[in-house]
C-alpha cells in the first residue's frame, strides 16, 4: 500500500472510531445536555460581566461604554477598618463547618449504618433531610422563636425557673455556637445521605469476613467503612474550601437577625459588603469583592487538589 | 471505592448544588404582573381637542410606592386610563411595590436597562441624587417648558431650585408641605386619660418626657412607652447655632455659615451624643422600648394595634387626620426641632422620567395632568366615589375602610388638589403654604453632594457607622461597654477615610458657592 492510502486508512477508522463513541455515548451526552446549557447560561455568560468590577458603570453608558477605572473598585473591601474581622469570622466558621461537619456528619452515617429497621432508617433520614428544604427565613424565625427578648423560649424557661433572663442578642461569643449549630443542622440530612450512600454500596462480604475473624464494632468501622469513605469526604472537602471565602448569606444575615449587636461574631463578607453597598446599589464595587472571593477560591481548589494528589493520587478531584 | 463510584458520587453532589442554585434563584423572581391595571383599550371617540389629533397611542409605565396586590386596584386604574387617554391618548401601566421593595427592585430595573417611563424617587428611597449621577433620569427642563407650562407655574422657583442637581432639573417634585419638621405622635386617649395633654405640648427637649413616661409605665401594663429614641440633633435642635445638615448619614455636618463640622472627632458633639446614650440607657432600663428594638425591622403590625404611646413622623398641617387614616385611633401631634427647607425637604417626594423612556413628552404630559387635573389626582389617591370614599361636602371626602384601594396624596401630583379629609380644616393648604414659606432656610439649598469620589470610603463609614447604631439609639448595652464601643468605633470611622470624604465634601461645596 502506497503512503496516501495509508493515511486514509487511518483518517477512515478515525471517523469510524469517533462514530462509535458518538454511538456509544450519546445518550449520556443528551441526559447531560440541559446541565450544560444551565451551565452557559447562569455559570458562563456571566463572566462576561466581571468587567463592571473595573468600570465606574453608569447606566446610561451600559457595561461597555463605562469608563475602565483599573483596580478602583477592589480598594473598597482592602480599605475597610473591618476587614481583618470579617475574613477571620468567614474563615473560621467555614473551618468549622468542614472539620465540625465532617465529624458529626460521619459519626451519625456510621450509626445510621447500624440500624436495621427499615422504617426506623426512613424516618431518621426524613427527619434530618427536613431542614434542607427550609429557607433560612424560616429557619431564622425558628431560631427567633427560642432567642428573641420578649416572647422566647429560652426567656420563658428561665423565667419560670425562677431566674433572670438573658437578653441573648447581647452576648455576640454565644453566637458562634448557635450559628455553627444550625448551619450543621439544616445541612445535616444531605451530607449524611451521600456518607451513608457509599456505606451500603459496601460489599457485605467484608463486614461478614471481619466478623468472623472475630473484629469488634469499633475494628470494623475503622479499617472497613472509614477507609471506604474516604475518598467521598475528600471529595466534599475540596469542595468546601471552594467556597471558604464566601458565608452563606441566609445563615449570617437572616439567623441572628442582622442584630447590629452581633456585628463582632456574626459579621462575614457577604453581609458586610451587603450592608455598605445596600443603600446605593453600587455594582461594580460588589463584583469586585465577588470576583475577589471567586479567585480565591478558585486558587485554594487548585491548592487543595494538589495537596490531596500528593498525598492519595488517586482520589483527587482532578 | 471504584473510580466510576466517585464519579457518580461527584456527579450527583454537583448535581444538588446546581438544583439548589436554580430552585433558589426561581424564587426570586419578581412579580411585577400582580397590580398592572390593564388599559382600556376604549378609545376616546369623539377627539376634543385639536392637540389630540397629532398624539398617537401609546403606552406609559409607572413604577411607585403603593400597597402591590389590592383588589379594587385594577378597577381605578381602569378609570384613571379612561381619562388619560381622553387627554393625552396614552394608557399607563401602573407598578406599584412596598416600601421596602421599591428601591432593591428598582435598582435591579434601572440596571438592567429596562424600559420604563415615569418612577417615584426621594432622598430617603431610591436615592435621587445617586440615580441621576449614575444617569438614570432625563434631564427635565426643556420637557417643562413645552409640555407642562401649569406645573411650572404652579411650583415656586425656591422649591424648583432644589431639586437641582449641577443645576439641571431631573425630577418634579409633590407640590405640599416643603420643610421637614419631626413630630411626636401621642395616642390621645392615653393623654387624656390621665391628663397629660399640657405637659406634652410643653416638651422641648427628649429628656422632658422620662416623667409622662413613667406616667404611661405605671398606669398602662399592655403599652409600650414610646417607639422613638432621644436622638438630640433630630429632635432637641431648635436654633439657627444648633443647626447641622447631615449628609448621606455621615457624622459630618455644615453649619449655617456652611462650615464643615466633624461630628465625629468634635468634643462639643461628643458630648452631646453621650448625653443622648445615657438617655436611652435609661429609657431601656426603665423598661420604655419594645424589647424587641434593634431586631425587629418593622413594627407596623404592633403600631395598627396601637401598642405604643409615642410615635414619630414628619410635621405638617392635618397630620392628625392623616395619622388617624393610618394607625386607626386619635393623636395629637407635637412638632419638634426646626421646620428646615433644605435639599433633602423637597427631593423628599419626586418624579422623574427614565431615561429609557421611549415617550418622555407623553410622560411629562402625563405629570401634568396629575398636577392640574383634580379630577384625575384624587382618583389616584382616594379611589372612586362611593366605593373608596363617599363625599361629605362640596370638597370634603370620608373614606371607606376596606375598600380595596389605597393611594398616597403627598407621593405624586399636587397635594393642595386633594380632598379634604376629616379634621383637616378647610384652609389646611393656605396654613401649609405659610409654613412653606416661613420656614427656616438650610443654607446648603440647592446644594447636592456626589459621593462618586469618595464611594469606597463613603461605603466603608457607612458599614462602621451602621454597627453601633441601633445600640446607640435604644441603649441596648451598659453605658461603660458602650462607651468603650463608641471610642472604637470613632476611630475605625477616621480609618475609614473620613478626612477624604471632609476633603471633598469641601471641594464640592466651594464649587457650588462659587457657582451660585
Amino acid at each position: 500500500m502506497s503512503r496516501i492510502a495509508v493515511k486514509k486508512d487511518k483518517i477512515k477508522k478515525g471517523y469510524k472510531l469517533l462514530g462509535k463513541i458518538v454511538k456509544n455515548n450519546y445518550q449520556l451526552a443528551l441526559m447531560s445536555l440541559p446541565l450544560i446549557i444551565y451551565l452557559f447560561i447562569f455559570r458562563y455568560l456571566p463572566m462576561v460581566g466581571t468587567v463592571v468590577a473595573f468600570k465606574d458603570y453608569r447606566y446610561d453608558r451600559g457595561i461597555l461604554g463605562s469608563d475602565w477605572i483599573g483596580f478602583k473598585n477592589f480598594e473598597f473591601f482592602f480599605k475597610s477598618a473591618d476587614a481583618v474581622r470579617i475574613t477571620f469570622n468567614t474563615l473560621s466558621y467555614n473551618i468549622a463547618f468542614i472539620v465540625l461537619g465532617t465529624i458529626i456528619n460521619v459519626a451519625i452515617a456510621l450509626l445510621l449504618n447500624e440500624v436495621y429497621n427499615k422504617y426506623a432508617i426512613k424516618l431518621y433520614q426524613t427527619v434530618m433531610f427536613i431542614p434542607h428544604f427550609m429557607s433560612w427565613v424560616v429557619v431564622a424565625f425558628i431560631v427567633y422563636a427560642f432567642v428573641s427578648p420578649a416572647y422566647g423560649m429560652m426567656g420563658q424557661i428561665q423565667t419560670m425557673m425562677g431566674k433572670e433572663s438573658v437578653n441573648l442578642f447581647t452576648k455576640p461569643e454565644l453566637w458562634r455556637g448557635i450559628l455553627i449549630g444550625t448551619g450543621i443542622w439544616k445541612w445535616m440530612g444531605f451530607s449524611v445521605l451521600i456518607n451513608y450512600a457509599v456505606l451500603i454500596s459496601i460489599d457485605p462480604s467484608y463486614y461478614e469476613a471481619a466478623k468472623i475473624d472475630g473484629a469488634s464494632k469499633f475494628r470494623i468501622v475503622r479499617n472497613i467503612s472509614i477507609p471506604f469513605l474516604i475518598p467521598v469526604i475528600l471529595i466534599q472537602f475540596i469542595l468546601a474550601v471552594g467556597r471558604i471565602f464566601y458565608a452563606d448569606f441566609g445563615l449570617f444575615y437572616q439567623v441572628p437577625q442582622n442584630a447590629p449587636m452581633l456585628y463582632k461574631t456574626t459579621d462575614v463578607i457577604d453581609t458586610y459588603v451587603f450592608r455598605a453597598l445596600m443603600e446605593y446599589g453600587d455594582i461594580g464595587i460588589s463584583s469586585a469583592v465577588g470576583l475577589f472571593q471567586s479567585f480565591v477560591g478558585m486558587l485554594l481548589v487548585i491548592a487543595a487538589n494538589r495537596t490531596v494528589k500528593s498525598i492519595r493520587e488517586e482520589d483527587a478531584l482532578f | 471505592m471504584t473510580t466510576r463510584a466517585k464519579k457518580m458520587i461527584t456527579l450527583l453532589l454537583a448535581f444538588f448544588v446546581l438544583a439548589a442554585a436554580a430552585l433558589s434563584g426561581c424564587g426570586k423572581a419578581t412579580g411585577t404582573g400582580d397590580d398592572d391595571a390593564e388599559g382600556t383599550t376604549t378609545k376616546a371617540t369623539q377627539k376634543q381637542e385639536a392637540q389630540k389629533e397629532e398624539l398617537k397611542p401609546v403606552k406609559l409605565s409607572w413604577y411607585y410606592i403603593g400597597n402591590e396586590a389590592e383588589e379594587n386596584a385594577p378597577e381605578v386604574f381602569e378609570k384613571a386610563n379612561e381619562m388619560i387617554s381622553e387627554k393625552i391618548n396614552a394608557t399607563v401601566t401602573f407598578h406599584r411595590f412596598s416600601f421596602g421593595d421599591y428601591p432593591k427592585k428598582m435598582q435591579l430595573s434601572i440596571a438592567a436597562q429596562e424600559e420604563m417611563d415615569l418612577m417615584f424617587t426621594a432622598d430617603w428611597s431610591l436615592n435621587y441624587a445617586e440615580i441621576v449621577s449614575k444617569g438614570a433620569l432625563l434631564e427635565l427642563e426643556s420637557l417643562i417648558d413645552g409640555y407642562a407650562p401649569g406645573t411650572k407655574s404652579l411650583i415656586p422657583d425656591k422649591i424648583w431650585n432644589g431639586t437641582k442637581v449641577a443645576g439641571k432639573i431631573y425630577g418634579v417634585p409633590n407640590y405640599q408641605v416643603s420643610f421637614r419638621q419631626p413630630a411626636l405622635i401621642f395616642k390621645k386617649e392615653l393623654v387624656d386619660k390621665h391628663g397629660l395633654k399640657d405637659k406634652i405640648f410643653a416638651v422641648q427637649k427628649m429628656e422632658d418626657l422620662t416623667p409622662i413616661f413613667e406616667t404611661i409605665k405605671a398606669n398602662e401594663d399592655d403599652i409600650i412607652p414610646t417607639l422613638v429614641p432621644p436622638l438630640w440633633q433630630k429632635w432637641d435642635a431648635r436654633t439657627r447655632d444648633e443647626y447641622l445638615e447631615i449628609f448621606i448619614g455621615l457624622p459630618c455636618g455644615v453649619n449655617y455659615d456652611l462650615e464643615i463640622i466633624d461630628t465625629n472627632n468634635d468634643e462639643y458633639f461628643i458630648a452631646k451624643d453621650e448625653a443622648d446614650y445615657k438617655l436611652a440607657r435609661e429609657w431601656n432600663e426603665k423598661g420604655f422600648f419594645h424589647k424587641d428594638v434593634g431586631l425587629v425591622k418593622d413594627f407596623t403590625p404592633e403600631m395598627k394595634a396601637g401598642k405604643f404611646f409615642v410615635l414619630n413622623d414628619v410635621y405638617k398641617p392635618g397630620i392628625e387626620s392623616d395619622m388617624k387614616t393610618r394607625y386607626g385611633y386619635d393623636v395629637y401631634a407635637v412638632p419638634m426641632g426646626m421646620p428646615v427647607l433644605s435639599t433633602g425637604s423637597i427631593t423628599a417626594t419626586l418624579t422623574g422620567i427614565s431615561r429609557t423612556s421611549k415617550n418622555p413628552e407623553r410622560a411629562m404630559m402625563l405629570i401634568e395632568q396629575m398636577n392640574t387635573s383634580k379630577e384625575l389626582y384624587n382618583l389616584i389617591v382616594f379611589g372612586m366615589e362611593d366605593k373608596q370614599y363617599k363625599k361629605t361636602g362640596d370638597n370634603r371626602i370620608e373614606l371607606i375602610p376596606e375598600s380595596g384601594y389605597t393611594g398616597y396624596a403627598w407621593m405624586m401630583g399636587c397635594q393642595f388638589n386633594a380632598y379634604f379629609l376629616p379634621g383637616q380644616e378647610d384652609d389646611v393648604w393656605e396654613e401649609t403654604k405659610r409654613l412653606n414659606a416661613e420656614a427656616f432656610e438650610a443654607p446648603t439649598l440647592g446644594f447636592v453632594f456626589d459621593r462618586n469620589n469618595v464611594k469606597t470610603e463613603v461605603a466603608n463609614i457607612n458599614a462602621v457607622s451602621k454597627e453601633n447604631e441601633e445600640i446607640k439609639k435604644y441603649g441596648i448595652l451598659e453605658v461603660d461597654e458602650y462607651m468603650d464601643k463608641l471610642e472604637e468605633s470613632r476611630r475605625k470611622i477616621n480609618e475609614a477615610g473620613l478626612e477624604a470624604f471632609k476633603k471633598e465634601l469641601q471641594s464640592q461645596l466651594d464649587v457650588w458657592k462659587s457657582s451660585r
